[in-house]
């Protein structure tokens, strides 16, 4: 059984938390904690997949903060 | 319990703010998270702690290091952390 991937789950978590709009960022949040928890037990090509689907999903994530939904003015 | 000097005070602040935390992200009654229970204990897994500790460092504005925070494994031992870096 191989660890979660903490790293990435800080990085999806900080940037869930960054959504102004309260629906969005609950959403978010809920969505990220539950991926990772479905994806525990994963082994060798799901679970490199779906690692890879994290990455985008950060990235996604990324570059909204910087639109609309950002935290920052 | 031992009565505490009064440098102590300030530190159950933290603990029982620890405490408020640990507990909403379980999602339970605050009586349910005793100081020196074990995270692990309490049913929280690495993930869970992962969001303790991103929720500790935006209540008490400091940074965290990944080495020190493997390392907290009860309540206290976070409680204590804090209070040594404050």
């Amino acid at each position: 059984m191989s660890a979660p991937p903490l790293t990435l789950y800080k990085q999806l978590m900080r940037e869930a938390k960054r959504f102004q709009n309260y629906n969005f960022r609950e959403y978010a949040i809920r969505h990220v904690r539950d991926d990772f928890r479905r994806n525990a037990g994963l082994q060798g090509e799901s679970a490199a997949r779906e690692l890879e689907h994290g990455r985008l999903e950060l990235e996604k994530l990324r570059r909204m903060a910087t639109g609309k939904h950002a935290m920052e003015d | 319990m031992p009565s505490r000097p009064r440098a102590r005070a300030q530190d159950s602040e933290t603990l029982d703010k620890v405490r408020e935390i640990i507990s909403e992200q379980l999602g339970v009654d605050l009586d349910k998270v005793a100081a020196d229970a074990k995270f692990v204990d309490l049913g929280l897994d690495s993930l869970d702690t992962v969001e303790i500790m991103m929720a500790l460092e935006e209540q008490f504005t400091i940074t965290l290091d990944e080495e020190g925070t493997e390392e907290i494994n009860t309540v206290q031992e976070a409680a204590d952390m804090i209070a040594g870096l404050k």
